[in-house]
C-alpha cells in the first residue's frame, strides 16, 4: 500500500492535536500545556508521546483518513493509554513494549469505535482508550516483569527532580494559599484528565484552557461545582472524589455536553445541572462494580452519559429549536455559538430541505401557524393561501361560486423535489359556505422529501390532481390545482409540513426556504422563515447573474486586485495582488481558500441563495473583506429590497471586549454586527444585466454603533466582482476575476 | 319649483310585433362624472371635446391582467403596445407599472427610449425596419422581431456592419382555428417556413435568437385560440432545444385581446360576451405548462396586450352642435367630435352617454361628427333619449387607439386630459393651434 507523505508542519500537528483532543480542541497552545504537563513525569510523558507515535503511523501507513490523522482524532485515545500505562509502571525497555502493544490495540479499536458510532452521528469519545486501559489493568496481575511504579506517593522528590527548589516552594506555596479545598479537587480534577496529581498540572491546564475557550472553562467549572454539591447535599464521601481523581468525569461532560457536541446557550447550562449528579450516582455505582476487578472505571461515567444523552437527542422527531447539535464542528464553543447565534436559520443542517412557495404568483396567507379557525392543536402549524385583489377581497362577483374566487383552480406546484406519498383525488368541491367534515382534507396531496419531512397540499380541485402515487416530482412542478373539496367553505389552499406521510397526520414546524414578503416598500427576502397571518408573499425568480457569479466551482481560480487606503500604514501594507482558489473538502464544504496567506472562507450555495458559513485565517486580508461583504445574496431577487443577517461575532470583534463577551455568550450577546444587502440594479427577466448592491455592516456593543462598514458591490455579466468599502478613513477595493485554466 | 324640461313632441308609428327579447328597455346610463369629477367641470376648464385619460382605470386594470397571469404563469412580462396610445404620460404610467415597451417603428423606439426605458426592455416589431432603425435597435440591445426574410438578410448584413450581435425572435402566424387567419405578419407555421427561419437564425453568427413572437389577430374573443398559439410555439420552443441544444428565453403571445366595447355588427354587447384577462390567461398557461417544455425551462411569457389595457380609461367628452331630422324623419344629432378623432367608431358602436337626467323615452338617432363630410357618422343607429343642443355627451372606451390614429383634418385636435391618483387634472397633450400644423409647413417665395 502506498501512503501518502506527510509534511513535516501536518505531522508536528497530528501529534499536538492529539495532545489537545482530550479537551476537544485543536489549540496548539492547550497542547503544547498539555505536553509540559504530560513530562512532569517523564515515563507517563514518553509512553504518551510514543502511543501517539504508534497510533498516528498506523493510521498513515495503513491509508486512513488524512484529516481525522492531522487533527489528532486518532491520536488522543492512544496518548491516554500511553499516559496511563507509563505512570503506573516503573520506566523500563518492559514498559515501552507494553505501551507499543496497548498503542496498537488502542488504534484499531478507535478506528472500530469511530465505524460503529459514527454510523450513528456519534463520536467515539475514549471509549478506545477504556477498553485498552482495561484491557492492561486487568492483567497487570500476570505481568510480573513489570514494576509498579512509586511515583505518586513521593510528591517532593518528584518535584525536586523536576525543577529544583523553585518547583517545591512554588508547590509548597500553592498548596497553602489555595486553601479551599474545593478549588484543590478542582485543579486536582483537571490534572488528572492527564494522570497528574499536582495542584500545578490542575492550573496550568486551567489556564490552557481559559485561553483556548472560555466557554469551556466556565463549562469546566460549572460541571465540577454542581457535582461538589451533589456530593456534598447527598453525603456521598467527599473524599473519594479528591482520591481517585476521578473528578474529571464531571469537568469533562459538561465541556463536552455543554459546548461542544450542543451549540452552548442557557439550555445546554441548564441540561449540565440536571445531568451531572446522574453522573455523580453512575460514577458511585460503576466503582463499586469495578472495585471487583481492582479497577478503575475512569472516564467511564462520561462516556456513557455523552454518549447516551447525543443518542437520545438524535431521535427526537421535531427539528429542535432549543439544545442543538453543533452543525458544523468548528472545534471551538464560541465560534460554534457565534456562528450558529448569527443566524441559526442560516444553517442548511437545520433545515436540509429548502421549500419554496406552492404556487405562481403573490398570494395571501389566510390562516397561518396557530391560526384563529382551524390551525389549532396538532394541525397549528399549517397555513391557508388565498388569492386577493386590490382591495383585499378573495373573490370577484358575488362570491356564490367557487369561480368567482381568484385562487379556484390556480396551479398548485410542489414545493421541492420528492415522491408522491399519497394522492386523494374524487372528492367533489363544496358549494361556498358549505363544509365537508366526513372528508375533512379533500383532495389532497403528499410529498415525501426525505423520511421524516412530508408536505401535504389539501383542499384540491375535484380530479385536477395530476400526479399518481410514487411519481417523482421536481420543485415547482405542477401537481394539481386550487379548490374548496373537504372541511373548505371558500376555496383556498391548505399546506403543511409533517413527519409521517398520513392524511390527517399532526403538523411540524417547519418554516419555507425561500420567499418574498411583500411590504409597503417592495419586497422583504425571507429565508427560513414563517408566513405570517395577513402576508403577501410570493416566489423569488432567479437572477443569472448572480447566479453565475456566486456558482463557486471546485477547481476554479480567481485572481483578486486588493488595495487599501488609508492614514494608518497598516492598511496601505495589505494591498497586493494575490490568487484564491475554490475547492471542496472531506465533509462536502466547498470553499475559498487564498493562496497568499491560506485564509479559508467557507461557503454554501443550496440554489436559491449564497452565503459564506464560516472564515477562518487572517482578518483583514482580501478573502476576509469578500467573505465580510458577500456574506449572503439570495440568487433571486427584486430590485430595492433587503436582506437582513448578522455577522459571527468573532471574527467583527477583538481584543478585550470579546473575551469578555466569550464569557457571557452562551446567556447574553451584547456584541452585534448587523448585515444589510440592499439591492439596486439586478437587470431584467430575460436579459442578466449587471448587478448593484449595497452592503451596510453595523457593530454595535450593548445597542451601541461603534463602527459602520458600507460597502458597494458590482457584479458584471462576466462573473468579475468588484468591492468598494469604506469605514472611518479607510478604503479597500477589492476586484475578483476568473483565471482561465490555461493561465 | 324647478322649471320642467320641455321636449319637442314625435309623432311616431306604433309597431306592434314581436317584443325586443330582452323585455323593456333599460334605463338609460347617465355618466355625469370620471372618477369622482364633474364632466361639466372638465369641460369648462379644458373645453369641448377633450379627451379624458383615468390613471386609476390604467393602474387598476394593468394589475388585473397581471394578477391573472402571474398567479398562473412563473415567468410574465407586459410590454406596452406603443401604437395603442403613445402619449408619454400613459407610456410612462405602463412603464411606472414595470411594463416594457412594444415598438413597431423607429419613431416609436425612439419615443421610447426618450422615456427612459432601457434598450433591452424594448421588443421592436413590425414589418418596416429600415437600416438606421435596426442599427439603433442592435446599439440598444433590443428584442428585434423579425418579420420577413428580407428583414433577416438586412439584419445579418447590419449586424456584420456594425461588428455587433442581435438579440432577436422571429413573429410567427398559424392557423389557430380562427378568420380571419392573419398570415401577412411573420413565418408560417404549418407550412415549415417558421423552422426554416430559426434554422438559418441559429446558423447565423451575429443573431442570438431568443424568443418566438406571434400576434394572432386583433379582438379575438376565442381563448381557445390563444392556447392553440401557445402550444404551437410550444412546440417550436422544444424543437429548438432539441436541434440546437438551445433553451429560447421567451415566448411572445401578443396582444389581441379584446376590449370591452361592442364590435358592429355583434348580437350581444363586448362587456358581455369578451372573455376576461383571467380567461386568456388560463388558456394561455396551461397550454404552456402541459406542453412538453420542462418546468425548469419554461420560458418567459410575454404580453403586449395593448387595447384591453387602455380602452376602459380613456372617455372623449363632446357637446351636441344640433338635432335635425332626416328626409325619411329619422332623428340626427350633430356633436363636436368625428371620426377625425374616433377612429375606433369604424369598429365599434361605441357607447355615448348623456351627463344629466334625461327623459326616459328613446329614439333611434344617428350621431354625426362635425366634419363636413358625408363618412363623418359616430353611430350608425343608437337609440338615444332627447338631448338639446349645447348639451354635453360621454363617449367610453375610448383609450386605445384613438389617440394614435386621429387626424388632424378640418379642424384642430382637442386637449388630452389626465386624472391622476390623486384626482388631480393635467393636460398632457395640449390642444393644437394654427400655428402646431403650419410651423412643419413651407411655402415657397414667388
Amino acid at each position: 500500500m502506498k501512503s501518502y507523505p506527510l509534511t513535516g508542519k501536518e505531522i508536528l500537528n497530528s501529534i499536538l492535536n492529539s495532545y489537545s483532543q482530550v479537551f476537544f480542541s485543536t489549540s496548539k497552545l492547550l497542547a503544547v500545556l498539555l505536553v509540559l504537563i504530560s513530562f512532569f513525569d517523564y515515563g507517563a510523558g514518553i509512553g504518551g508521546l510514543l502511543a501517539i507515535l504508534i497510533a498516528n503511523l498506523l493510521a498513515w501507513s495503513l491509508g486512513y483518513n488524512r484529516y481525522f490523522l492531522v487533527s489528532g482524532i486518532y491520536g488522543f485515545n492512544a496518548l491516554l493509554v500511553g499516559l496511563g500505562i507509563g505512570l503506573f509502571y516503573q520506566p523500563s525497555p518492559e514498559l515501552f513494549l507494553l505501551v507499543v502493544v496497548a498503542a496498537v490495540t488502542c488504534f484499531f479499536l478507535t478506528v472500530v469505535f469511530q465505524g460503529i458510532l459514527g454510523k450513528y452521528g456519534l463520536p467515539f469519545l475514549s471509549v478506545p482508550f477504556l477498553i485498552s486501559v482495561w484491557i492492561v489493568a486487568l492483567s497487570r496481575g500476570d505481568l510480573s516483569a513489570l514494576h509498579l511504579s512509586e511515583r505518586g506517593i513521593f510528591t517532593y522528590n518528584e518535584l525536586y527532580a523536576l525543577g529544583g527548589r523553585t518547583f517545591v516552594s512554588l508547590y509548597d506555596f500553592l498548596e497553602t494559599s489555595i486553601s479551599s479545598s474545593f478549588l484543590k479537587i478542582y485543579f486536582h480534577s483537571l490534572g488528572a484528565v492527564f494522570f497528574q496529581t499536582h495542584l500545578l498540572a490542575g492550573i496550568i491546564i486551567a489556564a490552557g484552557l481559559l485561553i483556548y475557550s472560555r466557554i469551556t472553562f466556565v463549562l469546566s467549572f460549572l460541571g465540577y461545582t454542581v457535582a461538589w454539591l451533589f456530593y456534598r447535599i447527598t453525603g456521598i464521601e467527599f473524599n473519594s472524589l479528591g482520591y481517585t481523581f476521578i473528578g474529571f468525569n464531571y469537568i469533562l461532560t459538561a465541556i463536552a455536553l455543554g459546548g461542544y457536541y450542543l451549540v452552548p446557550g442557557r439550555v445546554s447550562f441548564a441540561w449540565i445541572v440536571l445531568l451531572l449528579p446522574a453522573v455523580v450516582l453512575i460514577t458511585t455505582a460503576t466503582q463499586q462494580f469495578f472495585i471487583q476487578f481492582k479497577i478503575s472505571p475512569y472516564s467511564l461515567p462520561f462516556n456513557m452519559v455523552v454518549l447516551m444523552f447525543l443518542y437520545a437527542l438524535k431521535l427526537r422527531e421535531q427539528r429542535p429549536r432549543k439544545l442543538v447539535e453543533t452543525p458544523v464542528q468548528l472545534g471551538n464553543p464560541e465560534k460554534n455559538l457565534y456562528l450558529y447565534s448569527g443566524n441559526l436559520k442560516r444553517f442548511p443542517a437545520a433545515y436540509p430541505v429548502s421549500a419554496s412557495l406552492p404556487f405562481f404568483g403573490e398570494w395571501t396567507v389566510n390562516q397561518a401557524h396557530n391560526g384563529e379557525h382551524t390551525h389549532k392543536g396538532a394541525w397549528r402549524h399549517a397555513w391557508d393561501f388565498v388569492i386577493t385583489d386590490r382591495t383585499g377581497s378573495q373573490f370577484k362577483g358575488s362570491g356564490d361560486f367557487a369561480e368567482d374566487y381568484y385562487c379556484f383552480g390556480k396551479a398548485v406546484l410542489s414545493p421541492f423535489d420528492g415522491v408522491v406519498a399519497e394522492v386523494v383525488n374524487n372528492i367533489h368541491d363544496n358549494r361556498i359556505g358549505d363544509i365537508n367534515t366526513a372528508n375533512n382534507w379533500g383532495n389532497t396531496i403528499i410529498i415525501k422529501h426525505n423520511d421524516y419531512l412530508y408536505a401535504k397540499l389539501s383542499h384540491l380541485k375535484y380530479q385536477s390532481v395530476e400526479v399518481k402515487t410514487d411519481d417523482v416530482v421536481k420543485k415547482g412542478q405542477l401537481l394539481a390545482r386550487c379548490g374548496n373539496s373537504g372541511r373548505s367553505p371558500y376555496p383556498h389552499l391548505h399546506f403543511q409540513f409533517q413527519v409521517t406521510p398520513f392524511i390527517g397526520s399532526a403538523t411540524l414546524d417547519y418554516p419555507f426556504g425561500h420567499y418574498l414578503l411583500k411590504d409597503a416598500s417592495g419586497f422583504v427576502m425571507k429565508n427560513f422563515e414563517f408566513p405570517q397571518n395577513k402576508q403577501v408573499v410570493a416566489n423569488p425568480a432567479k437572477n443569472e447573474t448572480l447566479a453565475k457569479a456566486l456558482h463557486f466551482i471546485p477547481g476554479q481560480k480567481i485572481a483578486v486586485d486588493f488595495q487599501a487606503d488609508s492614514a494608518k500604514k497598516y492598511w496601505k501594507n495589505l494591498g497586493g495582488r494575490c490568487f484564491w482558489v475554490v475547492e471542496t473538502d472531506v465533509y462536502n464544504n466547498t470553499y475559498i481558500r487564498s493562496e497568499k496567506d491560506g485564509s479559508i472562507a467557507y461557503l454554501y450555495n443550496n440554489g436559491d441563495l449564497h452565503y459564506f458559513t464560516n472564515f477562518t485565517g487572517k482578518k483583514n486580508s482580501a478573502l476576509y473583506w469578500f467573505f465580510i461583504s458577500m456574506f449572503k445574496i439570495p440568487l433571486g431577487f427584486q430590485p430595492n429590497s433587503n436582506i437582513d443577517d448578522s455577522l459571527p461575532v468573532n471574527l467583527m470583534f477583538g481584543g478585550i471586549t470579546k473575551f469578555l463577551q466569550d464569557f457571557v455568550a452562551p446567556v447574553f450577546l451584547f456584541l452585534k454586527a448587523g448585515y444589510r444587502l440592499t439591492m439596486k440594479e439586478a437587470g431584467d427577466i430575460l436579459s442578466a444585466d449587471d448587478i448593484e448592491m449595497n452592503v451596510s455592516i453595523s457593530q454595535k456593543v450593548a445597542g451601541r454603533e461603534i463602527r459602520k462598514i458600507e460597502s458597494e458591490i458590482r457584479i458584471n455579466t462576466d462573473s468579475e466582482i468588484q468591492i468598494y468599502t469604506k469605514f472611518n478613513d479607510v478604503k479597500i477595493s477589492l476586484k475578483c476575476q476568473n483565471q482561465p485554466e490555461s493561465y | 319649483m324647478e322649471k320642467i324640461k320641455y321636449e319637442k313632441p314625435v309623432i311616431t308609428k306604433i309597431t306592434a310585433g314581436i317584443p325586443n327579447k330582452f323585455g323593456l328597455p333599460a334605463k338609460q346610463k347617465i355618466v355625469s362624472q370620471i372618477d369622482g369629477i364633474a364632466v361639466d367641470k372638465l369641460m369648462d376648464e379644458y373645453g369641448s371635446p377633450v379627451f379624458v385619460i383615468s390613471e386609476k382605470t390604467i393602474r387598476e386594470t394593468y394589475r388585473e391582467a397581471r394578477r391573472a397571469f402571474e398567479t398562473r404563469y412563473p415567468k410574465v412580462q407586459f410590454a406596452w403596445s406603443y401604437k395603442t396610445n403613445y402619449l408619454d404620460a400613459v407610456c410612462s404610467i405602463f412603464h411606472d407599472e414595470g411594463s416594457w415597451a412594444e415598438v413597431v417603428s423607429g419613431f416609436e423606439f425612439e419615443k421610447a427610449l426618450s422615456l427612459g426605458v432601457k434598450g433591452t426592455q424594448i421588443l421592436f416589431n413590425g414589418p418596416e425596419k429600415s437600416e438606421a432603425d435596426l442599427t439603433l435597435a442592435i446599439n440598444h440591445n433590443a428584442c428585434i422581431h423579425i418579420d420577413h426574410f428580407d428583414e433577416l438578410y438586412l439584419l445579418i448584413e447590419t449586424t456584420r456592419k456594425i461588428g455587433k450581435k442581435a438579440r432577436v425572435a422571429i413573429r410567427i402566424n398559424m392557423d389557430t382555428g380562427i378568420y380571419p387567419m392573419w398570415d401577412r405578419f411573420g413565418f408560417n407555421y404549418e407550412n415549415g417556413e417558421a423552422w426554416n427561419a430559426i434554422n438559418r437564425i441559429m446558423l447565423a453568427e451575429n443573431l442570438d435568437l431568443i424568443g418566438l413572437h406571434t400576434h394572432i389577430g386583433t379582438y379575438i374573443m376565442s381563448t381557445s385560440a390563444y392556447a392553440v398559439a401557445a402550444s404551437k410555439l410550444s412546440n417550436l420552443y422544444m424543437a429548438t432545444h432539441r436541434k440546437f441544444n438551445h433553451w429560447l428565453k421567451y415566448i411572445d403571445l401578443g396582444g389581441g385581446f379584446a376590449s370591452k366595447n361592442t364590435l358592429k355588427g355583434a348580437y350581444m354587447p363586448g362587456s358581455e360576451t369578451c372573455p376576461s384577462f383571467d380567461e386568456y390567461a388560463e388558456a394561455i398557461s396551461n397550454a404552456i405548462i402541459s406542453s412538453e417544455i420542462p418546468h425548469e425551462n419554461l420560458p418567459v411569457l410575454f404580453l403586449e396586450t395593448g387595447r384591453a389595457l387602455i380602452d376602459d380609461a380613456g372617455y372623449l367628452l363632446t357637446t351636441v352642435l344640433a338635432n335635425k331630422r332626416s328626409v325619411a324623419g329619422r332623428r340626427t344629432m350633430v356633436i363636436d367630435a368625428g371620426v377625425n378623432l374616433l377612429f375606433t367608431s369604424f369598429w365599434y358602436n361605441l357607447g355615448v352617454y348623456p351627463t344629466k337626467e334625461v327623459a326616459e323615452y328613446l329614439e333611434d338617432t344617428t350621431i354625426y361628427g362635425p366634419l363636413c363630410m358625408n363618412i363623418d357618422v359616430v353611430r350608425d343607429a343608437i337609440n338615444f333619449p332627447h338631448v338639446k343642443t349645447g348639451d354635453r355627451l360621454v363617449i367610453e372606451r375610448v383609450g386605445a387607439y384613438n389617440m394614435t390614429q386621429w387626424m388632424q383634418f378640418i379642424t384642430f385636435r382637442p386637449n388630452v386630459v389626465l386624472i391622476d391618483m390623486e384626482k388631480k387634472t393635467h393636460i398632457i397633450r395640449k390642444k393644437e393651434e394654427l400655428g402646431s400644423i403650419q410651423n412643419f409647413e413651407v411655402n415657397p417665395k414667388r
